[in-house]
C-alpha cells in the first residue's frame, strides 16, 4: 500500500503550497463475440497516481504508473517544476475553499463480475449471439460483447480530505448487421447498470436482442426520412443525447470562462421554454455513480436550468472561485493520468404531464427519433451547433406513428432548440454505458444522461 | 526491471504456464502537454508509463490480456488471467497462429533526436509565442495544446524474435474567436508532425485567425441540393469515418463491409487514388514494423477508383492464405491488434485550391464539420454538420453558414459525383488529401 502521507509530507517540503494525490486501480474486463467466435476476451489493468501541486496559486500536475519511491520523487519533483515554470508567463489559478471530506464509497454489489466463470459470461453472450444470427436469412453479422469495470480511486490532499472510491459498472452491447438487395444497415444498442453480476441475470435481454435484431431488419428496408425542418417527438434516450450535446458541453465552466460558449453571460436569462428543468446529478438512479469529484468534492445535484431559465453553469474549483460561483463538483479526469476537467456527470430533463399519445396527436407530418441504434453526438459550444445520429426512427402522420427510416441525423443550434420544446411526456429514464462515454480534451469518462418523452417544435432532420 | 527484463520474464513465465505461443507487446511512454487559455499558461503536464501486452494460444484458443507495469507482479498477475481467458474461450477455427518472423522497413524522420524532455522551457516558450502571436493579430486567443510525446515500442515472441522501434510526435491546436461589428466566432485548427523543428505553427497561427474572419455573422440558406468544395482535411475526415473502415480486412471477413466481394469493381470515382504508405518518412503514423512487429509497406488500395486490395493483419491474411499488408494496430497495449490504416494518401488533381471554388454556381465551401465520425461505415452513410462554411454562387463567395447537414451515399457521391481535386493536400493527422469538387449533394437546413 502506498504511503499517501509520506508523498504529501515530500511534496510540502519542495516547495508545494497544496498537495493533491490521486491514485486509481481499474480493471476492465471485455468479452467479444463476432458472428459466433469469441473474438477477445481480455482484462486490462492500470494503477498509477497523479501529484497535483499548487506553488504560488499556479498548479503543476506529474502522474506514473512506475510506484517505487524513486520514481514516486521524481513525479513530485516534476509537478513542482511545472507549477513553477508557469510562474513565468502562467496565470494564477486560486482554487475555491472545499469541505475537508473523509469518507469510503463503494457500489453495493451482490455478485462480483470478476468471480463469475469466464464459461458462464462466454457461453450467455454466445448464445445472445446465436440468436440473432439465426433470426433471419437477412441477418449479416452479429457482434456481442460484455463490458465490467471496478474502478478504485483514492483522493488525499494536504488539507486533510481522505476519499476511497470503488465503482463497478457492467453492461452488454449488441449489434446487428441486416443485408438485403446489396444494402447494409446496422442497429447497436447496450444496457449498462452501476452494479454486480446481478444485473446481468435481472434483465430480460432476449426482447432486448429480439428488439436489435428487428429494427435492424425493418430498417435495411427503409427509406432514409425527407430532409428538411420538423417537428420530432424525442424518446428518453435521444433527450439525454441532445441535452448532453445540445446543452450540457456549453453549460462547462471552462468553455464559458475562456468565452468559448454561446452560454457565456446568460445566468438568469431565459435560455428555454418554461417547460424545460435540466438537472446534473451524480447521483440518479440508472446514471453512472459519481458521488465525489476528481478535486475531492461533493457532487451536488445541480440546477441548470429551471423553468427555462439558466441558474448555474457546472463548475471545478478554478471556474468557481473566479466566477464567485458554489461548488457543483464536476472536475473529472478519466484517470489517474488525465487532469480534472469540468464535465457533466448525469445530465437529465424533469418530467411534465403529457402522455406519449398527447405529445403525438398533434402533429400533422413529423418523426419520433428512437435512441435504439443512435451512435452519439458533437457539439461545437463556441458556434451553438450540435449534432447527433440517431436510430431508425418512426414518421408520424396526422398524429399516428406509422412507417419506419434509417439513417436520421438531427442537427440544431444550442439557443434556439430547447426554446422549441412545448410538450414534455410523464415518463422518466436515466442511462449509463460501459462501453463508453463522453469525450473531451482528449479525455473519456463515463456519464449518464435521459428524461422523459419531449416534443420538439422544429428541429432540422438531415436526410435525402 | 527495464523493457528488455520484462520481455524475457513473461515470455519464459508463459511457456512455464503452458502457453504454446506468446507475443509480447511493451510500450514504454511519455508524454508533456503544455496548455495555453487565452493569455496565460494553463498548464504542464507530464505522463509516464509502461504498459505490456500478452497476447497468447493454447491451441486455437487465444487471448490478449494487458496491464501497466510496476514490478513482476503484474506480469505474473497477466500472465495468470491470460491462461484463464484462453481456458475458458471456444477454439477460433480461423486461428493459426501470431506472426512468427518479426521484420522491419526502413523509415527515416519518426524519432527527434534532439528533443531533451527533462526541459520544459522551449514548449511553453512554443506556447507563449502562439499566444503572443494570434493576439497581435486583432484576434483573441481562446486556447492552445501543445502535446508533445515519446514512445519507445518493443515486440516479441517465443520465437526469439524481437524489434524495437523508437517515436515522437508533436501535435499543436490552437482555437480563436474574432469580433467584427459586434459580432463574434471562433475557429480552431491543428498541425502535427514527427520533429518538433517542422511543427510550423506560423502557418496554423495564419490560417486559424484568417479563417476564423471568413465566419463572422452567418446566414441561413434553404433545403435544397448544392455543389460542394471539401477542404482537403474535412476530405481526410470523411474517408476516415467512413472509407477506412470498410477496406479494412476484418470487417469485410464479417459480412460488415459494403466493399466485399468488390475487388478489382471500380468502387470510386476514376479521379481517385488512394495509397496506404506506412514506411513513408516522416509522416505521422509512419513506422518500421506494424503492431505485431511485420514490417509496413506502401501499397495503392484505389487506383483511379479500382479497389485493388483490403488491409490485412496477420490473421485476417492468414485467413486467405496472404501475407499480411503490414497493417496490424492496437488501440492500446490492452487491445488485440486489428487491420488499420497507417498513412492514407490520396493522390491530388490539377487544378488549385482557388480554381474549384470558381468553377462553384450554386454551392458551399466546407473548411470544418462535426458529427462525421457519426457515419455508417456498415451502410456507407455520409452523415455531417458544417459548423463552418461559405455560401458560393457563380463561383464569388456570398457569405458563411453553418448548422447544415449533410447525409448523402458515400459511394454513389464519390463515384458518381466528383468534379475535381485540388493539387493542394492538406493532412488531418494520418490522412494526407486534396480539397475536392463534387455536385448535387442533399443539404438540410432549417429554412
Amino acid at each position: 500500500m502506498l504511503n499517501f502521507d509520506k508523498i504529501v509530507k515530500y511534496a510540502l517540503s519542495e516547495d508545494a503550497d497544496h498537495v493533491e494525490i490521486r491514485f486509481q486501480e481499474r480493471r476492465y474486463e471485455y468479452l467479444l463475440i463476432d458472428n459466433g467466435v469469441l473474438r477477445e476476451c481480455s482484462e486490462s489493468r492500470s494503477r498509477g497516481l497523479n501529484v497535483r501541486v499548487v506553488v504560488n496559486n499556479r498548479i503543476g500536475y506529474a502522474s506514473t504508473n512506475k510506484l517505487d519511491w524513486e520514481s514516486i520523487e521524481r513525479t513530485v519533483k516534476y509537478a513542482i517544476k511545472f507549477a513553477k515554470a508557469l510562474i513565468n508567463g502562467g496565470r494564477e489559478k486560486p482554487l475555491k475553499e472545499k469541505s475537508i471530506i473523509k469518507d469510503k464509497v463503494r457500489t453495493v454489489i451482490k455478485e462480483d463480475p470478476f468471480d463469475i466463470d469466464l464459461n458462464e459470461k462466454i457461453k450467455l453472450l454466445l448464445d445472445f449471439n446465436k440468436y440473432s444470427m439465426n433470426y433471419s436469412s437477412e441477418v449479416s453479422s452479429v457482434i456481442t460483447r460484455m463490458g465490467c469495470e471496478v474502478d478504485k480511486r483514492i483522493y488525499v490532499s494536504s488539507d486533510g480530505s481522505e476519499i476511497i472510491s470503488e465503482i463497478y459498472l457492467i453492461g452488454i452491447g449488441h449489434t446487428v448487421v441486416a443485408k438485403f438487395s446489396g444494402i447494409y444497415e446496422r442497429v447497436y444498442h447496450q444496457e449498462s447498470k452501476v452494479s454486480g453480476y446481478e444485473f446481468i441475470r435481472e434483465i430480460d435481454w432476449y426482447s432486448i436482442i429480439k428488439e436489435v435484431t428487428d429494427t435492424a431488419i425493418k430498417a435495411v428496408h427503409a427509406k432514409t426520412p425527407p430532409p428538411g425542418s420538423y417537428p420530432v417527438v424525442l424518446d428518453n434516450d435521444v433527450v439525454g443525447l441532445l441535452l448532453h450535446e445540445a446543452f450540457g458541453h456549453a453549460v462547462e465552466a471552462d468553455y464559458v470562462e475562456i468565452g468559448a460558449s454561446v452560454l457565456k453571460d446568460r445566468i438568469s436569462e431565459k435560455i428555454a421554454s418554461e417547460l424545460v428543468t435540466v438537472i446534473d446529478d451524480g447521483l440518479v438512479e440508472g446514471g453512472y455513480y459519481i458521488p465525489y469529484d476528481d478535486e475531492g468534492v461533493r457532487k451536488t445535484k445541480t440546477i441548470i436550468v429551471e423553468k427555462g431559465v439558466l441558474k448555474s453553469y457546472l463548475h471545478n474549483r478554478y471556474t468557481s472561485s473566479i466566477m464567485n460561483s458554489e461548488l457543483t463538483g464536476n472536475a473529472r479526469a478519466q484517470d489517474y493520468e488525465s487532469i480534472p476537467l469540468v464535465r457533466q456527470t448525469n445530465i437529465y430533463m424533469l418530467p411534465g404531464d403529457y402522455s406519449f399519445e398527447e405529445l403525438v396527436e398533434d402533429i400533422e407530418f413529423g418523426i419520433y427519433a428512437k435512441g435504439l441504434g443512435s451512435m452519439g453526438g458533437e457539439v461545437n459550444p463556441s458556434v451553438g451547433t450540435f449534432t447527433f445520429s440517431i436510430g431508425p426512427s418512426y414518421i408520424i402522420r396526422r398524429g399516428k406513428v406509422e412507417e419506419i427510416v434509417r439513417g436520421v441525423v438531427i442537427s440544431g443550434n444550442i439557443l434556439e432548440t430547447l426554446r422549441y420544446v412545448d410538450a414534455v411526456g410523464k415518463d422518466f429514464k436515466v442511462r449509463t454505458s460501459v462501453f463508453g462515454g463522453c469525450g473531451k480534451n482528449g479525455q473519456m469518462v463515463r456519464v449518464g444522461d435521459g428524461g422523459p418523452h419531449v416534443r420538439v417544435r422544429k428541429i432540422t432532420i438531415g436526410g435525402r | 526491471m527495464n523493457i528488455y527484463e520484462v520481455l524475457e520474464y513473461t515470455v519464459k513465465k508463459a511457456r512455464n504456464y503452458g502457453i504454446d505461443e506468446v507475443e509480447v507487446y511493451i510500450v514504454d511512454s511519455l508524454e508533456i502537454q503544455v496548455r495555453g487559455l487565452r493569455k496565460y499558461l494553463e498548464d504542464v503536464i507530464t505522463t509516464q508509463s509502461l504498459g505490456l501486452g500478452v497476447r497468447g494460444c493454447i491451441g486455437k484458443k487465444v487471448a490478449t490480456q494487458g496491464t501497466t507495469i510496476t514490478s513482476t507482479e503484474d506480469v505474473d498477475y497477466v500472465l495468470r488471467t491470460l491462461v484463464k481467458s484462453i481456458k475458458s474461450g471456444s477454439d477460433d477455427p480461423e486461428w493459426k497462429g501470431i506472426p512468427k518472423r518479426l521484420s522491419k522497413s526502413s523509415v527515416d524522420k519518426v524519432f527527434d533526436k534532439e528533443i531533451d524532455y527533462r526541459d520544459v522551457s522551449e514548449y511553453t516558450l512554443k506556447v507563449l509565442e502562439i499566444i503572443k502571436n494570434v493576439e497581435s493579430r486583432n484576434t483573441q486567443h481562446l486556447s492552445t495544446d501543445l502535446v508533445i510525446s515519446k514512445s519507445r515500442v518493443i515486440i516479441g515472441n517465443n520465437y526469439g524474435e524481437v524489434v524495437e522501434r523508437l517515436e515522437t510526435h508533436y501535435y499543436v491546436d490552437i482555437e480563436v474567436k474574432c469580433c467584427r461589428n459586434s459580432e463574434e466566432t471562433t475557429y480552431r485548427d491543428f498541425t502535427a508532425s514527427r520533429i518538433f523543428k517542422e511543427l510550423d505553427t506560423n502557418t496554423l497561427i495564419a490560417n486559424v485567425v484568417n479563417n476564423c474572419f471568413k465566419f463572422i455573422k452567418p446566414k441561413k440558406i434553404e433545403t435544397g441540393i448544392y455543389d460542394i468544395v471539401i477542404k482537403g482535411k474535412i476530405f481526410a475526415k470523411f474517408l476516415e469515418d467512413v472509407l477506412a473502415p470498410a477496406f479494412c480486412a476484418d470487417t469485410v471477413q464479417q459480412n460488415r463491409s459494403p466493399l466485399i466481394n468488390k475487388i478489382d469493381t471500380q468502387v470510386l470515382n476514376e479521379k481517385l487514388t488512394i495509397i496506404d504508405d506506412g514506411c513513408a518518412d516522416g509522416l505521422y503514423a509512419s513506422s518500421e514494423f506494424d503492431d505485431e512487429g511485420i514490417s509496413t509497406k506502401r501499397k495503392v488500395v484505389i487506383d483511379k477508383g479500382i479497389l485493388k486490395t483490403y488491409l490485412y493483419d496477420h490473421y485476417t491474411a492468414s485467413r486467405e492464405g496472404k501475407e499480411s499488408t503490414g497493417n496490424a494496430c492496437r488501440r492500446g497495449y490492452s487491445s488485440r491488434p486489428r487491420p488499420w490504416i497507417t498513412n492514407l494518401i490520396v493522390k491530388s488533381g490539377r487544378s488549385s485550391f482557388e480554381d474549384l471554388v470558381r468553377d462553384v454556381r450554386k454551392g458551399i465551401v466546407i473548411y470544418d464539420v462535426i458529427g462525421s465520425w457519426l457515419s455508417n461505415p456498415v451502410s456507407g452513410q455520409l452523415t455531417a454538420t458544417i459548423s463552418h462554411g461559405l455560401y458560393v454562387e457563380k463561383g464569388e463567395v456570398k457569405f458563411p453558414v453553418k448548422g447544415l447537414v449533410i447525409n448523402a451515399d458515400f459511394y454513389k457521391v464519390f463515384k458518381e459525383n466528383v468534379v475535381e481535386l485540388s493539387r493542394e493536400i492538406e493532412s488531418h493527422l494520418n490522412i494526407y488529401a486534396p480539397s475536392i469538387y463534387i455536385t448535387n449533394i442533399q443539404v438540410s437546413s432549417e429554412e
